[in-house]
């Protein structure tokens, strides 16, 4: 089953296209050139290049969040309008659970939430142990076990044992699969939205007035 | 030819279905007023969360109601500007998705342009007009007050615009102090409906002949601001009659300078556009002291509607224009 999968939701945005052989190509975008907003024309030209046609994609899956809110809604709309129109099943992947897969062992899977807080979630051997939740700095230096990220600024936040992780899209290939291959697919395309762990300013505010 | 048009610059979710000489087929938006009123006006993070979550079924929808499908679709059309970057992203993610998964043309439209074009479309009696040019058409909305020439389709000359406040901006306001929340234009218009627009008097340009085509609105704002604290007895007792008078003096000044720049630019005719202009007494003042023919959008397309960006993105397309995958939203977008 041929995918495509997107992450626009933390740093680095990527897009993989590949099956059950493996990848048949992937993007990671870099600074300067690393707008989540441009993913579709590259992955757009990788397809052209390569000679594939967009028909060939059977599924398409996208990290939902939690995450930065803008590369996150590029990326659940890119998703979720290519697999309905295009009338496929959309897998959807939490960040967190993405970042985990890429580390053996038990560690708290982080993404920095701007104004030094941090979407993170504990997981052992990349099971989940707990909910994702919103940590303040003070949370974060308070936690007893390996903090791991694709962000090195984290470090500045937490002195504990820190493991810095390169994004690899053949593990969001690999998870998009799995979701596949046991059937748990978005019931309603249209509707996925992104996971926001932060109301909205404004609502917040009101709501502790 | 059928296009698609997607519009989020602001609070709306908007898409329609138009075909190639301008007739809607389907007109859909789905309004986030209910969201942003108890804020005093649009918070742009709701905006940007709402439209993600309805772009989808807002396509679906104006599909259904065109009764096409998405194959007989030969153009997508979708504002790159102005508006709320947040939420100009959400409907060009959706367009370039469209076209990356159909293959279908992509063009970024102008928002202007946009409503600009509603004047054109087949419902507007512009469209029967064979050639209306040069036009002057006036853009008045929440968040912009421009004096446009046109001399042919799709060419734009700024002649004025304002230095401070929109004009939509300074009646929302207005109503804002007056307790009403947003938006508030329509509020005030209402209560207006049956005052006495000469009982108070509100302030006029101070800049006459300076610069003729320009607009000012900050001091009529702060006027009626001033008259609401001062005149708390005015206010509760004569509410029809201030709303009245404030507008008055508002419309005075879009009418004044409109007529002006009409005059001087030996124009064929006055096009009025964007939010404002489904006002009924700008309609009424502006038709009753112009000796030009004066042409409104219909109001449904007098606010933002995705029907404008169809047809204004229809018009470059047939002059060979179209935009890739890399098309983004331009926040501050001029015309």
């Amino acid at each position: 089953m041929k995918v495509l999968c997107f992450n626009q939701s933390f740093f680095p945005s990527s897009v993989v296209f590949g099956d059950e052989k493996g990848i048949i190509f992937s993007l990671v975008l870099v600074p300067p050139d690393n707008n989540p907003n441009n993913l579709l024309f590259l992955a757009s030209k990788m397809f052209d290049t390569l000679g594939i046609t967009i028909s060939e994609i059977e599924g398409v899956s996208v990290v939902y969040g939690p995450g930065s809110f803008t590369g996150t809604r590029i990326g659940v709309v890119d998703a979720k309008i290519v697999a309905y129109w295009l009338g496929v099943p959309l897998y959807a992947i939490n960040s967190l659970e993405f970042i985990a897969t890429h580390f053996e062992g038990t560690a708290y899977a982080v993404i920095p939430a701007g104004r030094r807080e941090y979407f993170g979630a504990l997981f052992s051997n990349k099971e989940r142990i707990n909910d994702d939740r919103l940590l303040n700095k003070d949370d974060l230096c308070k936690l007893n076990s390996v903090v791991i990220s694709t962000y090195d600024n984290v470090k500045n936040d937490f002195s504990g044992e820190f493991v810095k992780i390169n994004l690899q899209p053949a593990k969001l290939l690999e998870m998009t699969l799995k979701r596949a291959e046991n059937g748990d697919f978005v019931d309603d395309v249209l509707s996925l939205s992104p996971k926001y762990l932060h109301a909205v300013d404004v609502i917040f505010k009101k709501a502790n007035r | 030819m059928i296009a698609l048009g997607i519009e989020t610059s602001c609070d709306d979710t908007a898409a329609s279905i138009i075909e190639e000489n301008g007739k809607i087929l389907s007109n859909v938006l789905s309004s986030q007023e209910v969201f942003h009123k108890d804020f005093g006006g649009i918070v742009p993070e709701i905006a940007s969360r709402k439209h993600s979550e309805l772009i989808g079924y807002t396509i679906v929808e104006a599909l259904k109601l065109s009764g096409k499908t998405m194959s007989s679709v030969d153009l997508i059309s979708v504002t790159k500007g102005p508006g709320l970057v947040g939420s100009l992203l959400i409907g060009i993610e959706a367009a370039k998705a469209l076209s990356f998964a159909l293959h279908k043309p992509l063009i970024g439209v102008n928002h202007l342009e946009g409503h600009i074009y509603s004047l054109f479309l087949d419902c507007s009696p512009l469209s029967r007009v064979s050639d209306p040019f040069p036009l002057l058409v006036l853009i008045v909305s929440g968040g912009h007050t421009e004096l446009v020439l046109m001399r042919s389709h799709l060419t734009y000359q700024v002649i004025g615009e304002t230095r401070d406040d929109a004009a939509g901006e300074a009646v929302d306001k207005f109503a804002r102090f007056l307790g009403f929340g947003y938006p508030g234009g329509p509020i005030v218009e209402k209560l207006g409906s049956n005052g006495n627009s000469n009982a108070y008097k509100f302030p006029g340009l101070s800049f006459k002949d300076s610069s003729p085509y320009e607009f000012s609105f900050s001091g009529l704002k702060t006027a009626g601001v001033y008259f609401i604290e001062k005149n708390p007895d005015a206010v509760r007792e004569n509410i029809q009659d201030v709303t009245a008078s404030f507008e008055n003096a508002l419309i005075n000044i879009l009418v004044e300078r409109t007529l002006k720049a009409a005059h001087d630019f030996n124009v064929r005719g006055v096009g009025v556009v964007g939010g404002v202009s489904a006002n009924e007494r700008l309609r009424k003042t502006l038709n009753a002291k112009s000796d030009l023919p004066v042409y409104f959008p219909a109001k449904i397309l007098s606010t933002d509607n995705a029907s404008m960006i169809a047809f204004a993105g229809l018009m470059h397309f047939k002059r060979g224009e179209k935009d890739d995958l890399m098309l983004d939203a331009h926040s501050r977008l001029g015309l």
